[in-house]
């Protein structure tokens, strides 16, 4: 997918500073805490994967920082600011802090794409040429403007991320949340997905990403946090996820170029586990070019792990 | 997977779907008046004839025209024929055969009528006419409710058909008994579905700072003249032609 | 291939289109207006009241089994009245009923206003008085709003029946004996419908109730059980029917001569050289054209009358909420 040299967004985002302070939140009609004693900073203008197995409390996690629930205990803080459920606080927070939730069914509501994005621009009280202007401009910034006046149901699924996606991104927020924006979409739809979240990232956007994949988290994220039973038990650069005793009891399982990297002899091992496996397939290629394989000559992607460790 | 009909589909992929909503209405709905005022000779006979044109210009197969007329035209060759026979106990023989002719007009009105809302059906998608409407001074209510409901039916349509595939390989319809049992646990799961996604939306709205107010943009298309034009000069003369052929 | 009897478009004449969408309208006011309230009060309740609407649309286009074996639709007014309540169901079922039309191509667009009558208006009425009377009788939730399903879809193709009738009148035995073959023929295919459905209604409703964790009243917003003026209104309804038609039955085959043309046989009669000395400034050009003025004479007065008893039932309402202090 090829991006256009439209920018995302006419002035940017503003940067903002998202925090979670001990947060303890329960499920009515539940038994255990879904989050307890949960802290997250979230950097601003970077990109962080939040990481943990299903029940792990991440969906849960990002409702609260979005104010759709209320925490037991703790709070949350904007800019060092302690966050208000009242109208005009959680408008403005919401106007901060964008959340796109895991179905895309469960968000979108108008007829055709086209009024799915000015919505969010006209709920900012803009005009409606203002409107046009947004929405005509962020669907050629993510690749969008084919499918301007299809209705949503007849988008695939992959689509109907995208268009999700686009629908808070219209409205610029500071910090934009996904839950699982990746979870069943096939490799392509992936990497689209991950496309769109890169440029709104490049514009100043703050990208959240919960999700159970870790080689994603492992090659995308600036920043990872892994949830383990209701709180992060670890956040930092990626090499928080070389730690085998966290990814363990996280359920995960650890990073593949980890893996790779870490049964390396040492004389082809690179100084630092690189993010994925492809770009490891590049280095060790072009440091020991054995089996006359020359460099350049096979696709980055298709080195299986049997060429690569002969 | 996921659309409604395809009648909907249809609506919003056509070649016709750049045209302003009124140029659409005012020719598949001058067609349907056309149809209910002129003498049936030739007049619906030139309505169908307008209604089978259009659907080969707008792009619309004629396989899907035809087979969205089955249904109606089931009922309109039986009320028809329900006209053509008169029932009195009085008379001998008590149930006879009249009004051939008027029943056979009957049912040539019938279907030109239904094939122009067809065509009106088929040109003309839903959102586009709800925004319109609003245009039109239809109050916000009734406007908002139409466009959330059509939303909404797209996705409660599509799980519920998983659902009833599900319960197909289940033997969920083997057989009258089952049928109505998984019919009831189909009809409840609905509007379980329907309350549960509400209130989905309902999180998934509010992140996006939703209050209640759902707005309809309209998308800017212009009225052709050209088009307005044909379309007139079209239904004047299907009408003209149709009283002085046909008589009053 | 039988649906529920939505009348196709051309079916009816000009003037019964018009006669039928006015009688309809006010119902769908009210229903609108009672709808308003509700969705002011939240973003929520806006979600919750058009989820209802799709799900009546859906229960429409569920398939279920028919005598002839092929496929049929239920009308979904029965399950879905006992959930909503009869007045957003005029309101949301006239949105479904244009839905169909738009969507399935089922039911035309002149003919959308006796259609919203007879499946949106009526039926959902006679559903609610069913149901309410068979709950004050004794009987479990599920039990009376699959009776009153069952009565419903037999009270709306009777109606259409009516309405096809009127339009289409038997040249010997007039609208009586039309009547008789509209309902002999799609009785075939209806009544077996609506057991079907009644069935299916009692079975979902007894499910739902089952999972106690679902306040209907709550997540539909319908309003708390009302007293039984609704049999009131559907009592009006049926005898408002019975009123146009009884005569024309009673007496067919008589001369439906005017008073007014009584009258004036009565003076030709007595006085043979009399001439009148007024003579009307425009008469109508045929009598088709006479009829029409009619029945839209008619037309505007149901609509009238119609509309009055809408907004002092609404008011009624209004004040009984006001006197609750809520």
């Amino acid at each position: 997918m090829t991006g256009s040299a439209q920018p995302v967004s006419a002035s940017g985002p503003r940067r903002a500073r998202l925090e979670a302070v001990s947060l303890t939140y329960r499920y009515p009609n539940s038994d255990t805490d879904a989050l307890s004693g949960c802290s997250l900073a979230v950097p601003a203008g970077q990109r962080v994967a939040l990481l943990g197995a299903n029940g792990s409390g991440k969906t849960t996690l990002l409702l609260l920082l979005n104010g759709s629930f209320r925490p037991a205990a703790g709070e949350v803080r904007l800019d060092g600011a302690p966050t208000s459920y009242d109208r005009a606080g959680l408008r403005r927070w919401r106007r901060a802090v964008g959340l796109v939730v895991q179905d895309p069914d469960d968000m979108l509501l108008a007829g055709t794409v086209r009024q799915e994005l000015a919505f969010g621009v006209l709920n900012l009280g803009r005009s409606e040429d203002d409107a046009r202007v947004d929405v005509d401009r962020i669907l050629v910034a993510l690749s969008l403007d084919h499918l301007r006046d299809r209705p949503t149901h007849l988008l695939s699924a992959g689509e109907r991320h995208r268009v999700a996606i686009a629908a808070m991104a219209i409205t610029e927020p500071a910090v934009l949340l996904l839950d699982e924006p990746t979870a069943g979409l096939d490799p392509a739809g992936v990497e689209e997905v991950l496309a769109v979240l890169d440029r709104l990232h490049a514009a100043g956007t703050t990208i959240v990403v919960s999700t159970h994949d870790v080689d994603l988290a492992h090659r995308w994220a600036d920043v990872v946090a892994v949830m383990v039973a209701g709180s992060v038990a670890a956040c930092g650069s990626r090499e928080v996820l070389h730690d085998q005793e966290l990814i363990e009891s996280a359920r995960l399982r650890p990073p593949s170029a980890f893996t790779i990297w870490q049964s390396l002899p040492g004389d082809l091992r690179p100084a630092t586990c690189p993010p994925d496996v492809a770009t490891l397939a590049v280095h060790l290629r072009s440091a020991s070019p054995v089996g006359g394989v020359p460099v350049g000559e096979v696709p980055v992607g298709e080195v299986s792990v049997g060429e690569v460790s002969r | 997977m996921g659309a409604i009909s395809t009648i909907d589909t249809l609506a919003h992929t056509n070649r016709w779907s750049h045209h302003h909503l009124g140029d659409k209405v005012a020719w598949a709905g001058g067609l349907v008046v056309a149809a209910l005022l002129t003498p049936v000779w030739p007049g619906a006979f030139a309505v169908t004839a307008c209604v089978v044109c259009s659907c080969a210009l707008a792009g619309i197969p004629l396989r899907v025209l035809l087979g969205v007329l089955r249904i109606p035209v089931g009922f309109i060759v039986a009320g028809a024929a329900i006209t053509a026979i008169s029932v009195a106990p009085g008379q001998r023989p008590p149930i006879r055969l009249t009004e051939l002719g008027a029943a056979a007009s009957l049912a040539g009105r019938g279907v030109a009528g239904t094939a122009a809302a067809a065509l009106l059906a088929l040109t003309v998608p839903v959102p586009e006419l709800i925004a319109r409407a609003r245009r039109a001074g239809v109050p916000a209510a009734a406007c908002e409710l139409a466009i959330l409901m059509y939303r909404m039916i797209a996705v409660s349509l599509d799980r519920l058909r998983w659902q009833r595939m599900a319960q197909e390989s289940r033997l969920g319809y083997d057989g009258v008994r089952c049928s109505v049992r998984s019919l009831a646990a189909l009809a409840a799961a609905a509007f379980v579905g329907s309350v549960t996604h509400a209130q989905r939306l309902a999180t998934g709205l509010g992140a996006r700072g939703f209050d209640g107010t759902v707005w309809l943009l309209d998308d800017g298309a212009r009225h052709s003249p050209r088009f307005l034009a044909s379309a007139v000069s079209v239904l004047a003369l299907v009408v003209v032609g149709s009283f002085l052929v046909g008589g009053r | 291939m039988i649906f529920a009897m939505h009348i196709a478009e051309g079916f009816l004449p000009p003037a019964w289109s018009l006669l039928w969408t006015l009688a309809a309208a006010p119902f769908v006011v009210a229903g609108f207006r009672s709808l308003k309230r509700r969705v002011d009060a939240g973003a929520d309740a806006k979600l919750a009241t058009a989820s209802s609407g799709a799900f009546c649309f859906v229960l429409s286009a569920l398939k279920i089994p028919s005598v002839t074996g092929s496929c049929s639709h239920p009308t979904g007014v029965g399950l879905g009245t006992t959930l909503i309540g009869p007045l957003p169901m005029a309101a949301l079922g006239s949105i479904v009923l244009l839905f169909q039309a738009m969507l399935l191509a089922h039911g035309g667009f002149t003919t959308l206003g006796a259609n919203i009558f007879s499946m949106a208006v009526v039926g959902p009425w006679v559903a609610w008085w069913v149901y309410r009377a068979g709950t004050s009788g004794g009987l479990s939730m599920s039990m009376a709003g699959g009776i009153g399903a069952g009565v419903a879809g037999i009270a709306t193709y009777c109606v259409t029946a009516v309405q096809l009738a009127l339009a289409h009148p038997d040249p010997v035995s007039g609208i009586g004996g039309s009547l008789v073959e509209f309902l002999g023929i799609f009785a075939l295919t209806q009544i077996p419908l609506s057991v079907v459905e009644a069935l299916i209604t009692v079975l979902a409703l007894r499910w739902l109730s089952a999972r106690s964790s679902l306040d209907i009243p709550a997540l539909t917003g319908r309003a708390r059980e009302r007293s039984l003026s609704a049999g009131r209104v559907v009592a009006s309804l049926i005898g408002v029917v019975l009123l146009m038609t009884a005569p024309l039955v009673a007496r067919s085959g008589a001369e439906w001569a005017g008073a007014d043309s009584r009258a004036t046989d009565m003076v030709t009669t007595i006085d043979p050289g009399y001439t009148p000395w007024f003579e009307g400034w425009w008469t109508p050009s045929s009598g088709e054209v006479e009829s029409f003025l009619f029945a839209l004479q008619a037309a505007v007065g149901a609509g009238v009358v119609g509309y009055v008893f809408g907004s002092r039932r609404r008011d009624a309402r209004r004040a009984l909420t006001d006197t609750r202090g809520s």
